[in-house]
């Protein structure tokens, strides 16, 4: 397997995960099929999609997941526009289907990957009922068409609606390549409109994991070692079996479970529950020390070189060149969704089924395959909402503790509700790293050259674990954990490695003249795994705060030099320009304010920032946020404003956040010492988007990358202090202390 | 037993006085649109009103609520289904994104804006929702959502107030 095609296995390339499978091969559904579904269940279903019930109510299978960033909304807003009908028509459902091939929800690869299969799919079925109406009018196809749920006869004669005409649309053929809408003709796609889950979420009645309702359902409350990983050793509980509705206490795996009728009462008896753990796996962890020797490691030969473009080395040894360097760092960080995680299982002899908020049900049923050794056929998933994602809820150590306590009382549903204790401290995180940047510039001040180490824990550190789900049904099962057990064998033995994690550093667009990108690899217990645009979450506060500061090094401007080493690549100077004529870019600015621009790219879209920022009472405020992106072909254009918004207020929260470990113990266990960013510290900001012809490419992470970059380059601005530790925050404050201690890795 | 009025209706519960009235609306009269979100009164997900007042019902005893009214956010939906004004423009403005914290974030806003008669200004909203975390960053359209709210709350005490 070369490395192209290991990418290609992967689905990673231009620093983004393309998770999404792409559904388009899997609408062959036959007539036999559709006549059969007809009969059974009186619903004319043309693909795996779409469905119109006898009544009319047409129903969108989804095969993502909704967790704010608005996919319903637009899985809606497709299947709408070809089926010719208002979105109130439409209810759309997620479901975990086979036919759907490999369900995820992440690497902002939604709209790329369904843009196409869901309008064919409408498409299939508005031909079909179209086909209906003529053959009942006996008229050609061409004097019918599809208008406001009905299909109307050129001559003005009665429409039929598609629910009387459903039972005839089954016996027609499937168009092979239905015709899909032009863009002019559009008429929901591009217009804004209010989100199809808006009033559900506005009057409590939107079912979350944690809201699912089920007869005999036993609440589990889990009590964790205070290093990650513990097992009990011993424990003494009998009191706490005389508490009102306690069931049980049990000792498993990840924990010990109190099981009760209710969460309260199960979680109150916790006060009687003595338990002496075991080792946990990161004992006597310290991530000041972690970030130490990541730093001295960074000072050193990288053991991987991943880029190599000219040589670095000869060029920054050139005759009048200069060098400078900058050291960065970066913490561990929790999601954080508002919803803390939970599942809700049933295990009933070889069938189990699973209620859960996930970004992957795929991943959820091979996992549960890969534990209880039960059959994918038997496994249901039920999906709800999905109270925030983030990359958490691609993870499965939920679904692991409902299923390994739910197995212990087979017949019984089990729901396990986590604290916030639990959620932000048991991980995942994005991992913690450190990198060293070193730039040349000639004597004009022009970049000769860039000098990359980064030195990270992997982000994907056990693909075969968590990933066996990914690939495709028709690969056999075993084949398929050995592909992905080989395939982190691969990533843990060659240069491969470093390549995910480079993120920016990677797929920067910049033509420096020379350039390299080393990697060296941390390895630590941690769980790890994607967290809101992934890599480019450090990667690009690293790569556009070190542009700035080589251009202003080099006496230049830190727009020009962009604009100059981007000068073959119209995307992006097209928002650069725009963000330049949108905010106030090189004027004046009043003391102790500054301006700071970055850009980069994520899931095929282009973004640029210029943010506002200053220092007040040593705290660091941003007060403007003006963002530009390119991101295709908008389908909704206010759920694309909703998530620029969103990922760069995710973005500054990051300003503040942090997970560390003191001996092995998470520090961070609640939002007080995990300060997400609140309403009073949120900028004003002008969210804007470029018009664009071309498919449509990612928005739900894409605004995140640069804005702390921006930030810091706004504080250099105004202050002339370069920050390039992460949280911000933090490194303001510590602005005076240069840590010079040595670590061996 | 404890007698609670939760949406104008009495329920008896049997539920240690210290329990957090969270689970007991939740668990036991099984309304689920107020949420679990931090146990500490610190993301404000929870929030219900008490006698009107906006209160964290995760810290706050069910004892603390026994007769007295408590309001959830399926309460303040008005008696024919209709949803309360501030639930409307909540939803055109579209401001839930995931929606977990949007039910806190409504209670929490309404007890502002009854307060203040309609009267909110920036500073308001500032001091009054930084209590409310939301992580899909959907602080924006609450403020505008809150602003419109605010205005329709003033047309309306304006126009009861004609003679």
């Amino acid at each position: 397997m070369n490395r192209r095609q290991f990418l290609q296995i992967l689905g990673v390339g231009s620093g983004t995960l393309l998770l999404g499978a792409n559904a388009t091969g899997c609408l062959g559904v036959t007539t036999r099929n559709i006549e059969d579904i007809f009969e059974r269940q009186g619903v004319f279903e043309p693909n795996i999609f779409v469905s119109i019930r006898e009544d009319g109510q047409i129903v969108l299978a989804m095969n993502k997941s909704e967790m704010g960033q608005g996919v319903m909304m637009s899985s809606v807003t497709l299947a709408a526009e070809e089926l010719e009908v208002s979105r109130s028509q439409i209810e759309a459902v997620q479901v975990h289907k086979a036919a759907f091939g490999l369900q995820m929800t992440g690497g902002s690869t939604s709209m790329a990957s369904i843009f196409i299969p869901i309008r064919k799919a409408a498409a299939t079925a508005r031909e079909m009922l179209r086909m209906a109406a003529a053959s009942k009018w006996g008229v050609p196809l061409t004097e019918c068409s599809a208008k406001e749920g009905a299909i109307h006869h050129s001559d003005g004669r009665q429409p039929l609606s598609y629910a009387e005409l459903s039972a005839l649309a089954v016996q027609q053929p499937v168009p092979k390549d239905p015709l899909l809408k032009s863009a002019k003709d559009f008429t929901l796609i591009g217009t804004p409109g209010q989100r199809v889950d808006a009033l559900d979420k506005s009057t409590g009645q939107a079912v979350f994991g944690t809201d699912v309702q089920i007869d005999n359902k036993v609440c589990a409350y889990i009590l964790r070692s205070p290093v990650m990983g513990g097992q009990a050793v011993n424990i003494s509980f009998e009191e706490a079996l005389k508490e009102p509705g306690v069931l049980d206490v049990l000792s498993y795996e990840r924990g010990v479970a109190i099981l009760a009728e209710k969460f309260w009462q199960a979680q109150r008896a916790a006060r009687l529950v003595d338990v002496e753990w075991g080792k946990g796996q990161v004992e006597g962890l310290n991530t000041s020390e972690l970030a130490a020797a990541a730093r001295a490691k960074t000072m050193e030969q990288g053991d991987f070189t991943i880029k190599e473009i000219g040589n670095t080395d000869n060029a920054s040894k050139s005759e009048g060149v200069t060098q400078v360097a900058l050291d960065y760092a970066y913490p561990y960080l929790s999601h954080a969704p508002m919803e803390p995680q939970n599942c809700t299982a049933l295990v009933d002899g070889d069938r189990v089924k699973i209620w859960v908020p996930t970004q992957s049900p795929t991943v959820c049923s091979g996992f549960i395959e890969d534990r209880l050794g039960i059959p994918l056929e038997n496994i249901e998933i039920e999906m709800t909402l999905l109270g925030g994602g983030f990359g958490r809820r691609s993870c499965v150590d939920f679904v692991q503790d409902a299923i390994q306590i739910a197995r212990k009382r087979p017949g019984v549903p089990i729901q396990v509700q986590w604290t916030r204790e639990e959620d932000m401290s048991l991980g995942y995180y994005r991992p913690q790293g450190a990198c060293r940047m070193i730039g040349s510039l000639d004597a004009a001040g022009e970049i000769v050259s860039v000098y990359s180490h980064l030195v990270s824990q992997l982000i994907f550190p056990d693909i075969g674990e968590q990933f066996g789900g990914f690939f495709p049904k028709v690969i056999p099962e075993k084949m398929r954990r050995k592909i992905a057990y080989a395939a982190t064998g691969y990533l843990s033995n060659t240069s491969l490695m470093g390549f995910i994690e480079g993120g920016d550093i990677v797929t920067c667009k910049y033509s420096f003249p020379n350039f390299r990108y080393d990697f060296s690899p941390i390895h630590v217990n941690v769980p790890v795994t994607a967290w809101r645009s992934v890599a480019h979450s450090y990667s690009t506060f690293i790569m556009e705060t070190f542009i700035d500061h080589l251009a202003l090094e080099g006496g230049q401007d830190p727009l020009s030099v962009r604009k100059t080493l981007l000068s073959e690549h119209p995307r992006y100077l097209a928002v650069l320009d725009a963000v330049v004529e949108h905010s106030k870019w090189g004027e004046p600015i009043e003391e102790g304010w500054g301006r700071g621009i970055a850009v980069s790219e994520f899931a095929r879209s282009v973004v640029a920032q210029v943010v506002e920022a200053g220092v007040v009472n040593d705290e660091i405020v941003v007060r403007h946020v003006t963002c530009v992106v390119d991101c295709g072909l908008v389908i909704n254009p206010d759920v694309v404003k909703a998530q620029m918004e969103g990922a760069i207020i995710y973005g500054l929260s990051m300003m503040t956040e942090k997970v560390e470990f003191v001996d092995g113990v998470v520090q961070q266990r609640n939002f007080d010492s995990f300060p997400a960013l609140r309403m009073h510290q949120t900028p004003t900001i002008d969210a804007i988007v470029l018009p664009s012809e071309n498919d449509p490419t990612g928005i739900g992470e894409i605004c995140l990358p640069p804005v702390n970059a921006a930030v810091s380059n706004a504080i250099f601005a105004s202050t002339g202090v370069r920050l390039t530790t992460m949280p911000l925050q933090d490194a303001w404050v510590n602005r005076f202390q240069e840590s010079t201690e040595e670590v061996s890795l | 037993m404890i007698t609670l009025t939760v949406n104008g209706e009495e329920h008896q519960v049997d539920i240690p006085k210290e329990v957090p009235l969270l689970w007991a609306i939740r668990e036991e009269i099984g309304l689920t649109g107020t949420k679990f979100g931090c146990g500490k009164s610190l993301c404000g997900a929870c929030t219900v009103h008490i006698d009107g007042q906006a209160r964290r019902s995760c810290v706050t005893p069910v004892g603390v609520a026994a007769n007295r009214e408590v309001t959830t956010i399926e309460g303040i939906v008005h008696a024919d289904g209709t949803p309360h004004m501030i639930q409307q423009i909540w939803a055109e403005e579209n401001v839930a994104q995931c929606g977990y914290c949007q039910s806190g974030q409504i209670m929490s806003a309404l007890a502002l804006i009854v307060h203040q008669k309609g009267n909110v200004k920036e500073e308001d909203i500032d001091a009054v929702m930084s209590a409310n975390l939301c992580r899909c960053g959907t602080y924006p359209r609450i403020r505008r959502a809150i602003q419109r709210t605010a205005v329709w709350m003033q047309s309306q005490l304006e126009a009861s107030d004609e003679p």
